[in-house]
């Protein structure tokens, strides 16, 4: 009975180390790609892709 | 106060001046709290070694708690004064509320088993607790599933602020009904039932819970700012290109 009740407790203690592993990692990851660093490329890419797209009407 | 708060721009800086400072104190806290319960305090006289799984579960019922509280208050700052960051803070904490009230469920269960003999019966307390994680995810699915993130944020708010109903009855649910969870051991008239051992652990582990939630709030707020501006940055820059 003890020895399971350790089964038991450990696997309580690894599911929480988990989860705060798992929240910490999705908060980290979340913030690098929405961070200023990265919107740069996003609005660099839009400002190149705006003028192709004018460029690319209708072709003769 | 509020409106001082109410510049993204203030809060971003404030959020990431605080966003380290409070990680390292929830590692720290709950490293500490973790170790304790894990190692450092006796074993129960009745419920033996299984004891050590309240350490990481009873935190996690109060702060799940707490949480959807929170969240109840700042939808309705967001409904009522429409505060730019009152449903940023709901947002951001839901994961981290569904997170905690699901591994409450979780290690409830794995103390359950060598306790009562059963992972889960269907009492008042522990159904009242599954109806809690359960709004959590309605929240989370609501705010994926409608596109208009304004409309979003109101239908949310208003998810939030019915299901804060729920929180009395996980409160008092072992008051009111015969349930096999016992009562209050902490919260309850005559002061605290358990012992000074036990009660510290408890306690540390309970603030590293919290330190946690304030440190994964911090840095999921300034990701969902930093996240509404990037998609404003882009819907402006197609405004530009359709002239």
């Amino acid at each position: 009975m003890m020895e399971d009740a350790l089964v038991y407790v450990w696997a309580s203690y690894a599911a929480t180390v988990l989860v705060f592993a798992a929240l910490a990692w999705r908060a980290y990851f979340r913030l690098r790609r929405w961070s200023p660093r990265a919107i740069p490329e996003r609005s660099e890419t839009a400002e190149i892709a705006a003028p192709l797209s004018r460029l690319s009407g209708p072709e003769a | 106060m509020l409106a001082a708060f109410a510049n993204p721009h203030r809060f971003l800086r404030l959020a990431e001046a605080l966003s380290s400072g409070t990680g390292a104190l929830a590692a720290a806290l709950l490293a500490a709290g973790l170790f304790w319960g894990l190692a450092l305090s006796p074993a129960d006289a009745v419920q033996g070694e299984a004891v050590r799984i309240l350490y990481v579960h009873v935190p996690a019922a109060w702060w799940a708690l707490a949480i959807f509280a929170f969240m109840g208050a700042a939808s309705f700052v967001s409904l009522v004064w429409r505060h730019a960051l009152a449903d940023v803070a709901a947002r951001a904490a839901a994961p981290i509320g569904a997170a905690y009230a699901g591994l409450c469920l979780f290690t409830g269960a794995l103390w359950g088993a060598p306790t009562w003999g059963t992972f889960w019966v269907w009492d008042a307390r522990l159904t009242s607790m599954l109806v809690l994680f359960l709004t959590y995810l309605g929240y989370l699915a609501l705010w994926a599933a409608v596109e208009e993130e304004a409309k979003a944020a109101r239908l949310a708010a208003i998810l939030c602020l019915a299901g804060l109903i729920n929180l009395p009855i996980v409160k008092f649910s072992v008051d009111w009904w015969s349930t096999l969870h016992q009562p209050a051991s902490l919260l309850r008239a005559g002061g605290s039932a358990i012992h000074p051992a036990m009660l510290w652990p408890l306690l540390v582990s309970a603030l590293g819970y919290g330190a946690a939630f304030t440190a994964l709030l911090l840095v999921g707020m300034r990701a969902e700012i930093l996240r509404r501006r990037a998609l404003a940055a882009e819907a402006r820059a197609h405004a530009g290109w359709g002239r």
